[in-house]
Parts: C-alpha cells; sequence; structure tokens
C-alpha cells in the first residue's frame, strides 16, 4: 500500500510536534523515521495509524483519504516498544485477537482463525507455545508475539515504533535480520522508528531523517550516509567531511 | 545439609510476631465466641440460630448485602474509572466525598438517611405521593448498605485502572477493534479481580453493618431486621450464649464469603503466575 503523506501538522498545546511534513512512501517500501527523542518521529508514525490526530494535513492510503478515520477503521499493523500485548490471553489468543473481533460477515471461522494462528507461530518460530501467557515469555519472544498479532488481520502497513528498543543486543541483531528477511520475502509497506542509524540503515529501503518535527533529508541508505544532508544531519550521524 | 536461606533477614522473627499478633487479635476472640457458643449446648444453639424470625435476618442481611455489592459493583467501577481516566474541576471534592462513608460514625450517616427518606423528610415527602416508600422498608436498608459499601469498590479499582496503560486500548484499536470490543476484552478482564475484591469487600462491610441501618430499617420483625441487630436484641435480654450462637453463625458464613472470595480472585488473576 502507498501512503501519501501531505503537509501535516499537530501540536502538543504550545508545542508543535510535527510541523508541515509532507511525505511519499511507496507500496512495498520500508522505510525507517530516524532521529534523536522528543524529534516527533512517533508523533508522526502514531498519526498515520491513527491513534493521534493532525491539527491540519492529510494522509492518504492508496489514494483514499483517511484523515479523518479512526485507528480501528484505518487497520494498520503496529508494534509498540512496550510490546503491548494482551497480558490475561493466551499467546493464541494475542494473535487471534483481530480476528476474532473482525465484523461478523467477515470473521473467519474458528478453524481458520487456528490454522492462520499456528502458521504464523511457525513464521515467528514460536510453535508449541500458544497457551503460554505473555509473562512466561522474554522479550524477545513477546515482540515476536506482537509481530505476529499485527500480521494476523493481513495489514496493508505495517508500522514499527522502536520494535526493537526494549530488547537486549543480542536479540535486536537477530529480530532486525529476522524482520529484513520478513520484509524481503513479503514486500509489506512498513515504517519504522527507530533512533538507532545502524538499525536504521541496515534495514531500510529509505531513512527519513527527523528533528524538531520537520523531516531533515530523505534518502537511501547510501544516499543519507554520503553526507549531501545540513547541518543537523552530519552533526546527528557524527559524518566528518 | 543446607538450611533454606533467605536474602531478607529477620524472616522467623517477622514470622513469629506475625502468628503471636494474628492469634491475639483475630484467632483469640473466635475461639472465645466458639467456646462461649459451645457453652450454651447444641440444642440451645440450633433452637436460637433457626428461629424463624433470626432466620428471616438472614435473607435480609445477606440477601440484601449482596445487591447493595452489586450495585457498589456497578458504579463503584464508573466512579473508579472516572477519578482514575478523567481530569475535571472538582475531582479531588469527588473523591474525598467517595471516602466519606468510610470515615463517618455509621449512626451518623443513619440519622442522616433517615432524615432524607422518612415520609414526611425532602426526599420520602416526595416519592410519599408516588406510593415509593424508603424508609422503614427493605429499600432503605438497601440504601444504607450501599451507602457504607461504596468506597470499597472505588478504592480497591482505582489503583488497578490508573496502573493500566494505554497502549493495549490502542494495540486493540489498530488490530480492528470498536471501543466496545476493547473494554468488553481488553480493559475490563485485568480488572476483574480488583473488582471482586472490592465487591467482596462491599458484601462484608454490608453484612456486618449495624448502626447506619437500624434508623431507617426501622426494625419490622420478619422485614427489615437484620442479623446484627439480633444479636443486640440477645444481649439486651442477658442471653449471651444466644447472641454468641448467632454471631458464630455469621463468622461461619463470612468465612465461606471470604474463601468463595479468595478462589474467584485468583482464578482472576491465573494469567500473572509466571511458569
Amino acid at each position: 500500500m502507498s501512503i501519501e503523506i501531505t503537509s501535516l501538522t499537530k501540536n502538543f498545546g504550545a508545542f508543535p510536534a510535527v510541523k508541515d511534513v509532507s511525505l511519499h512512501i511507496k507500496t512495498g517500501e520500508m522505510v525507517a523515521f530516524l532521529g534523536p527523542s522528543g524529534s516527533g518521529k512517533t508523533t508522526l508514525l502514531r498519526i498515520i495509524a491513527g491513534l493521534e490526530f493532525a491539527n491540519h494535513g492529510e494522509i492518504f492510503f492508496d489514494g483514499e483519504n483517511v484523515t479523518m478515520k479512526s485507528a480501528n477503521e484505518r487497520k494498520a499493523g503496529f508494534v509498540f516498544q512496550s510490546y503491548a500485548l494482551f497480558n490475561h490471553m493466551t499467546i493464541f489468543e494475542n494473535i487471534a485477537f483481530g480476528l476474532r473481533v473482525a465484523r461478523r460477515s467477515k470473521r473467519l471461522t474458528n478453524e481458520k482463525i487456528r490454522e492462520r494462528v499456528l502458521s504464523l507461530l511457525e513464521t515467528i518460530q514460536l510453535s508449541g507455545l500458544e497457551n503460554r501467557f505473555p509473562v512466561q515469555l522474554s522479550g524477545g519472544q513477546r515482540q515476536r508475539v506482537a509481530f505476529a498479532r499485527a500480521l494476523a488481520v493481513e495489514p496493508r502497513v505495517l508500522l514499527l515504533d522502536e520494535p526493537f528498543g526494549a530488547l537486549d543486543a543480542k536479540v535486536r541483531r537477530e529480530l532486525r535480520a529476522w524482520l529484513t528477511e520478513f520484509h524481503n520475502k513479503t514486500h509489506l509497506t512498513s515504517l519504522f522508528v527507530t533512533h538507532d542509524q545502524d538499525e536504521a540503515f541496515d534495514v531500510a529501503d529509505r531513512v527519513v531523517i527527523i528533528d524538531k518535527g520537520t523531516i531533515q533529508q530523505i534518502g537511501t541508505p547510501e544516499e543519507v550516509r554520503s553526507g549531501g544532508g545540513n547541518a543537523f544531519v552530519r552533526d546527528f550521524l557524527a559524518i566528518d567531511i | 545439609m543446607s538450611k533454606k536461606r533467605h536474602i531478607l533477614p529477620g524472616f522467623h522473627l517477622s514470622l513469629g510476631w506475625t502468628v503471636t499478633w494474628l492469634s491475639l487479635i483475630v484467632l483469640l476472640p473466635v475461639i472465645a465466641l466458639a467456646g462461649k457458643t459451645a457453652s450454651g449446648g447444641w440444642e440451645h444453639f440450633w433452637e436460637t440460630v433457626t428461629d424463624p424470625e433470626v432466620v428471616a435476618t438472614y435473607r435480609v442481611t445477606f440477601g440484601i448485602s449482596l445487591i447493595a455489592a452489586i450495585i457498589n459493583g456497578v458504579f463503584g467501577f464508573l466512579a473508579a474509572w472516572i477519578f482514575a481516566r478523567y481530569e475535571f474541576p472538582g475531582r479531588r471534592l469527588l473523591e474525598a466525598a467517595t471516602d466519606l462513608p468510610f470515615a463517618l460514625p455509621t449512626a451518623v450517616a443513619g440519622i442522616a438517611l433517615t432524615a432524607l427518606y422518612s415520609p414526611n423528610e425532602w426526599i420520602g415527602k416526595y416519592l410519599e405521593p408516588l406510593g415509593i416508600k424508603i424508609a422503614f422498608t427493605p429499600a432503605g436498608v438497601l440504601i444504607a448498605m450501599t451507602f457504607i459499601g461504596f468506597p470499597f469498590v472505588v478504592r480497591a479499582v482505582q489503583p488497578v485502572i490508573t496502573e493500566l496503560s494505554s497502549d493495549v486500548e490502542e494495540a486493540a484499536a489498530c488490530l480492528g477493534a470498536s471501543r466496545w470490543q476493547t473494554l468488553r476484552h481488553v480493559v475490563l478482564p485485568p480488572l476483574l479481580p480488583a473488582l471482586l475484591a472490592g465487591i467482596i469487600m462491599s458484601y462484608g462491610r454490608a453484612v456486618g453493618e449495624y448502626g447506619s441501618i437500624v434508623f431507617i430499617s426501622g426494625n419490622i420483625p420478619f422485614r427489615t431486621e437484620i442479623t446484627p441487630l439480633m444479636i443486640v436484641t440477645k444481649l439486651e435480654q442477658y442471653d449471651y450464649t444466644g447472641a454468641a450462637a448467632i454471631g458464630f453463625t455469621m463468622l461461619a458464613a463470612s468465612l465461606v464469603i471470604v474463601v468463595i472470595g479468595n478462589k474467584l480472585q485468583s482464578w482472576g488473576n491465573r494469567f500473572r503466575k509466571s511458569a
């Protein structure tokens, strides 16, 4: 799915979190939003998901204006840094949640739901853990469950908010490799918020560098790294020219 | 042979102290009550606790308390939700008012409620022409029981709602869940143990309540008499073993309620156990 953002602005009280951001994301792209904390990158992602609403500007999914649509109408696959798993449900029910709340006319049968959940568990390499509760899993396992839960409803876009931020370095690398592989296989349009430039350059097709609510530079990892950006970008990436 | 070691020191000392304290404060009076009851003999005990007038009070005390506890469950939850989730002018004042039944001497509450609902008083005089009687009816008992039990639910549930992070609600929304589905499947289940705890405490409070009820209920035998009143009546007639017998029966019933409550809570908390 392609995403078109036109002059998006969001203020929290007097504080401008996102200032006049316009961006086009092509179908199948993996784009990283890279910037220091407080730069507005997460707010931008949340506006795209429908978890925040902009003061100005519009958002189009595949040409359809979704600016006024709520999060449950947009159904973007959202992965949180905190996993946001439903702790009172088993792993199986966590992944099945989006399928169970679907409108009756579109709801899958229990057998189909079971089939899909078990196949997703295989994809995230956690087969056999479907009856566990989230507290019984490690951080890396929980985040993979969160991935599977987001993917279960077959979203047209995957939004990842610092998905590996709470994990240790080794698990981070493994999951990063897994995500790259997954994206290469499925070409699901994905937006990825991070403050870790290695992560951004490693995973993304294009990197959007954000600071103080505005886009500082957009380009492929090579373009951005080559040092063509402004003073902020060079300083942030510690590029010496 | 290695002794089991504890990281925190003083386990045995604090356990010993706890057991001693519990024995003195809780167990001893219970044993004394049992002893007093036993001294009257089985026949007297059975006669007293199955007396039709006493049996009628069980219905009022345990039955109406249950209704009051459920009402408090619903409205206490609502109040806790509003206090935890919204910031509005006067919130602190409302929260303080919620705790009032904790602090208010129950007799004062009883007089206040009677002053409101008696046929010629503030609210009573408007309800009377409509054929609704509150004072000196089971409805009055219900109101008093609801009044004194209300803060228990609010205080049990509010901290858990505050603790609940909003990201799970957002996750549910992104998965296509409606507000209602999110509330029903994501928000409420983790709150259930706290809500049950609040309802049980509110129930226990209502079962044991005396002061605020006896004024508004009018103490009509077989209709609005509560079990604690029976105890007081027996005491006034110097029938100490009779009073103890009824007290013992209430104690046993309360114990059953507490055990059921604990079972329900651990069931509601089953997902918190890590293996």
